[in-house]
């Protein structure tokens, strides 16, 4: 079996929950149960990509991603909860808008960097098909 | 509306007659349906990413972004705006090469070509044609709306008036130079962008005082304000986050840029490069946004009609008239590359794939499809005219309807190899019902969905969550069945 041919059902089966359950946090208007679930969904999504998938380290990248992500979220979330009117400046930002600016946005950027690190050219068999 | 200025009518003329001249060009080299819809699959990395994101940045993004911006705060760009640059990474990874080797395959010059491809079916072609139609249209409007702001502030004239001359501009090199026409203003009218946004980030934040006097400025009127998620609810960024970063990786005019790059070294930087440009012009949002709100709660900032002209009146009452001028000619820039691009998806799928799904073909396509373009292009104006409501709110109309149908069917379809025809059509036809039924239901008070929550990322949640249910689902409409006679029908998947 070739590393493409690996079933993805599980991780559509995955999908398909991780979704179910940010439509349920939308009908609720639960944030967090749209949120997460949909940070999980790209990772998810991030895996049964066959970049991903025709790789060997296959799991190791959305998981990193997906992780860094939820750190991100997570922080911002209990900065947030903690005190919503956190105090002081950083950066001349907000503390929760500079976590924002400077711990998530490079991780988004990164999913896009991570795309070009595991770049490979595909084989002549591959440019060629019909 | 303010006092025109000769200075800033020069140089948005000098862009107007740029395009124009590149316009002319492209038509020239315009021979072949091929030219007018993949642009002759020619197309390399920096003109492919530049073009991909400015058509992603439309008039939604930096005038509607700006004026969300100035009146709530920061949560258009953490749930919008950020959120598309992720798309940007996942629609590389999702179906990047699958795209372009799918656009080898043979004459795959739509997502309609893809669908009928993936899924050996001609309905799937005809419900995405109209899927795309649908959404070119909603999403055409919006660029026209926002035109008319543009042009009435800059030449002094009523929005109507300026919306129109300013979609005749588009349409002198739309029709004649297609897809041609479309990437290379495009690729011209991003680095426009992208230059102007970051050095007017820099004089709009001198004008509010520096980042930390404008934080506090408006952290004074209301603590949410200085937050990334701002005056919005919760749920509505995390609505936005889905919409738009899963969202981004189904829209058209992204995907067909994957069909016309000349090889696949091309992609290897595109997404880093597309989504760097994306968050340069997130910079003008920012600037000129939070600027703008700390000075209208100082009282310094003239009253405006409608919080999308935010961004033109701080430009022309707070920086010198040259600098203005550049940013009316990036936001012009951020609608007409908008514009020409759904105008070609839009003809596409009118002269090619709706009547190819019904088993016709059209005879000089090149032609027609030059007639569809002039035809979107009025019936654009018409629909703006007539649901007129704010410029964002339309923008996320057109994004939700392509994210909800194209989703499923055309991304998760082609790294999925269960997915099944039924489930695809199922999903976009439901998709289209859920969008239509809840946009149009909330212009007359119908308004199921709790407050906050955006119908379009409701829509594609579910629209998502119905195909991978139809398609694992056991018999005739279900995966193993339908799998297993495409496999042996086609001999390989274009799904794996």
């Amino acid at each position: 079996m070739r590393r493409h041919d690996r079933p993805t059902d599980p991780l559509a089966y995955a999908l398909l929950i991780l979704l179910a359950l940010a439509v349920a946090g939308m009908l609720t208007a639960d944030w967090r149960l749209v949120l997460y679930p949909t940070l999980l969904a790209v990772g998810v999504l991030l895996a049964m990509s066959r970049p991903v998938r025709d790789r060997r380290l296959a799991v190791a990248l959305p998981t990193v991603l997906t992780i860094l992500l939820l750190a991100g979220y997570g922080a911002l979330d209990a900065l947030s909860v903690s005190d919503p009117e956190v105090t002081g400046l950083v950066l001349g930002l907000a503390p929760t808008t500079a976590l924002y600016f400077f711990g998530i946005t490079p991780v988004i950027l990164l999913v896009a960097l991570a795309y070009a690190a595991t770049f490979t050219e595909p084989e002549e068999q591959e440019r060629t098909v019909a | 509306m303010f006092q025109t200025n000769p200075t800033i009518i020069a140089i948005v003329a000098a862009y107007l007659l740029a395009t124009v001249l590149i316009g002319v060009w492209a038509t020239r080299r315009t021979k072949s349906v091929s030219d007018y819809l993949v642009a002759g699959r020619n197309l390399g990395m920096f003109v492919m990413s530049i073009a991909v994101f400015a058509s992603i940045q439309s008039g939604f993004g930096v005038l509607g972004g700006t004026g969300m911006t100035f009146s709530d705060g920061l949560g258009f760009v953490t749930g919008i705006g950020l959120a598309a640059v992720l798309g940007f990474g996942l629609a590389w990874f999702l179906v990047g090469k699958r795209m372009w080797r799918l656009a080898r395959s043979g004459e795959v010059y739509t997502l309609g070509d893809v669908a009928e491809r993936r899924y050996r079916s001609p309905a799937a072609r005809g419900w995405i044609a109209i899927a795309i139609v649908l959404g070119v249209i909603g999403y055409l409007g919006t660029q026209v709306q926002a035109m008319g702001v543009v042009m009435g502030s800059i030449f002094g004239i009523d929005t109507h008036t300026g919306a129109v001359i300013g979609l005749g501009i588009l349409a002198l090199y739309a029709i004649g130079g297609g897809t041609i026409a479309a990437v290379y203003t495009d690729a011209f009218q991003g680095v426009l962008m992208i230059v102007v946004s970051v050095v007017i980030f820099v004089g709009a934040v001198r004008v509010g005082g520096g980042l930390s006097e404008i934080t506090t400025t408006v952290q004074s009127a209301d603590p949410a304000l200085g937050t990334p998620f701002g005056a919005f609810p919760a749920v509505t960024i995390a609505c936005w986050i889905l919409l738009f970063a899963v969202g981004a990786a189904a829209q058209p005019q992204l995907l067909t840029k994957f069909l016309m790059i000349r090889s696949t070294k091309e992609l290897k930087w595109g997404a880093v490069t597309a989504g760097l440009a994306y968050v340069a012009t997130m910079f003008l949002v920012v600037g000129v946004g939070l600027s703008a709100l700390a000075l209208s709660i100082d009282g310094e900032f003239p009253a405006v009609a409608s919080e999308d002209e935010a961004l033109t009146v701080f430009m022309t009452e707070y920086t010198p008239a040259i600098f203005a001028g550049l940013v009316m000619a990036a936001i012009l820039s951020a609608i007409m590359s908008t514009g020409d691009a759904f105008a070609t998806l839009g003809a596409a799928s009118l002269v090619r794939d709706l009547p190819r799904a019904f088993g016709k073909r059209v005879r000089n396509e090149l032609l027609w499809s030059r007639v569809a373009v002039a035809a979107l292009l009025v019936a654009s104006v018409l629909f703006a005219l007539y649901l007129d409501t704010l410029v964002a709110l339309l923008g996320v109309f057109g994004w939700g309807t392509f994210a909800a149908a194209i989703f499923p069917a055309i991304v998760l379809g082609l790294v999925w190899s269960r997915g099944t025809k039924l489930a695809a059509i199922c999903s976009i036809v439901l998709s289209l019902a859920i969008n239509f039924v809840l946009e149009i239901g909330s212009l007359y008070g119908f308004t199921p969905l709790p407050d906050g929550v955006i119908n379009g990322a409701f829509a594609l949640a579910l629209s998502t969550v119905i195909y991978l249910a139809v398609s694992l689902l056991p018999g005739r409409g279900g995966a193993r069945a339908q799998h297993q006679d495409a496999e042996r029908e086609r001999g390989h998947s274009y799904a794996t």
